[in-house]
């Protein structure tokens, strides 16, 4: 779940790419079926070579980073690291929140990102946070979710792993968009920019390492499994509230 | 609407950084929560609040049982799953979390197959969680609170809490009551359903099996 797929920032053609694929996107939006609890996978068997050869790669590279990384790093040490990740975050997070409406929301970002970045010594504890002012992850497939547009096809990208037509369309605008990303580009200070992107995808693989090695376990079907997880867990994140249950209806079979 | 949005966050925003509480955006949400929730008056029959209170007490029954269990580090691997298996059938709705997860196959099976495949199912969610017994490190769960969910269920919202500085999961169980009883028919971490993703994986299973349920029964029999 990592946000960064190489970008070439200053290609306004990119951007216009982009935005002409969030109007497609919306264009067909209202083909999907989705009455089933089946996700739309038109690709699976694609899907599932590409998944495969993520697997191995994982074991092979970036799980045992990831694993180094917390035994290295004590938690505290990685909570600091991740706070100041979500603090430089902000523009985009913020940013999100607005395009969705949120208003309460982007102040509480901003809020959080003003007290974070000088009482939390540049983002580093999550003060904020202790304050209740919680910190909500947002991106562009969210907010393109909440403009009503539906997952489209889901498919796994390489490396980077499970996404869908709709969240990886939100994962490239938000990379075009950080406004972070064009200061750092603009400045001839590509090496941060790598740095940020690096720790970034460290940060997230070790906080899945528990979650990822029971789901594969306690399954038949790793792929399948790891399909219905991302998009239940996506939809959760789109709705913003804990405890809702999404559209999971269970029947009552007494009468059968 | 909008506009008042706007406004709260405009004029709290400010004001309450100014009066050093810090509490912006937890004032505007508030807000913006009280203006939203009159807009709209629904009027929905759901489980009476009778039974959500029954469905909260039940699940603080059943953590603190299956706390207690993980804590009693004295049990053999057998007790422990012979315990497990007690907890398991007092608490959860196996029938229905099973039937569902097979879906639409279900009407497919042979008596024989269903008979099969409910035992298969029952040691293999005792299988997957006996695994992750000894991963246990003194977590608690805390109960937050229930509200009714259709007209027989109940969802109850609690987390798990590490204790060693690490986030809180999200956990939500819906529970259903039934001919005096309350089950458990699913168990949601951080929004992902259990049983949804346990009928999304054997559907999977059985539709690459050409959709034969044989396909599945053969996956559980492994598993042994």
């Amino acid at each position: 779940m990592a946000c960064f797929v190489s970008p070439s920032l200053r290609n306004p053609l990119g951007i216009l790419g982009t935005l002409a694929t969030v109007f497609l996107l919306g264009a067909c939006s209202s083909t999907q079926h989705a009455q089933s609890y089946d996700v739309y996978d038109p690709f699976e068997d694609a899907n599932r070579t590409v998944f495969a050869i993520n697997d191995k790669l994982d074991k092979a590279v970036a799980k045992p980073i990831a694993k180094t990384y917390q035994v290295v790093l004590p938690e505290p040490a990685r909570v600091g690291v991740r706070n100041v990740l979500r603090n430089l975050n902000t523009p985009v997070n913020a940013g999100n929140q607005l395009l969705q409406g949120d208003l309460s929301g982007t102040a509480t970002d901003l809020g959080r990102a003003l007290i974070n970045t000088t009482a939390g010594i540049g983002g580093l504890f999550d003060v904020a946070g202790y304050l209740g002012l919680e910190y909500e992850p947002e991106d562009f497939g969210q907010t393109l979710a909440v403009w009503g547009i539906d997952n489209g096809p889901y498919f796994i990208i390489p490396i980077l792993g499970p996404s869908t037509l709709r969240d990886s369309t939100g994962r490239l605008v938000d990379t075009y968009a950080d406004p972070l990303s064009h200061y750092l580009q603009n400045t001839h200070r590509e090496e941060w920019l790598y740095t940020r992107w690096g720790v970034s995808l460290v940060d997230q693989r070790e906080s899945v390492l528990d979650v990822l090695d029971d789901l594969e376990a306690s399954s038949i079907d790793y792929y399948a499994v790891m399909r219905s997880s991302y998009i239940q867990y996506r939809a959760a994140m789109v709705r913003d509230e804990s405890g809702a249950t999404g559209h999971v209806e269970i029947p009552d079979y007494e009468d059968e | 609407m909008m506009k008042h949005a706007l406004l709260t966050t405009a004029v709290v925003f400010p004001l309450s950084l100014l009066s050093g509480d810090g509490f912006a955006g937890g004032w505007a949400q508030k807000l913006d929560k009280d203006l939203r929730s009159r807009t709209p008056i629904l009027i929905t029959i759901g489980a009476s609040d009778e039974v959500v209170q029954g469905a909260q007490n039940f699940i603080q029954n059943v953590s603190s049982r299956g706390l207690n269990f993980l804590k009693n580090k004295q049990l053999s691997e057998d007790q422990r799953k012979k315990e497990f298996r007690t907890l398991l059938r007092d608490s959860f709705d196996l029938k229905t979390i099973a039937r569902f997860a097979m879906g639409r196959y279900w009407r497919q099976a042979t008596d024989e197959q269903k008979k099969e495949y409910m035992s298969l199912f029952e040691d293999m969610v005792i299988d997957t969680y006996s695994q992750r017994f000894a991963e246990y490190q003194g977590q608690d769960i805390s109960i937050d609170k229930a509200r009714a969910e259709g007209d027989k269920d109940a969802i109850v919202n609690s987390q798990i809490v590490s204790g060693n500085g690490s986030p809180n999961v999200l956990l939500d169980w819906r529970v259903r009551y039934k001919d005096g009883e309350y089950r458990i028919v699913d168990v949601l971490v951080e929004g992902v359903s259990m049983t949804l993703t346990q009928r999304s994986e054997f559907s999977s299973i059985i539709q690459r099996g050409g959709g034969n349920i044989e396909a599945l029964l053969a996956k559980l029999r492994d598993r042994k």
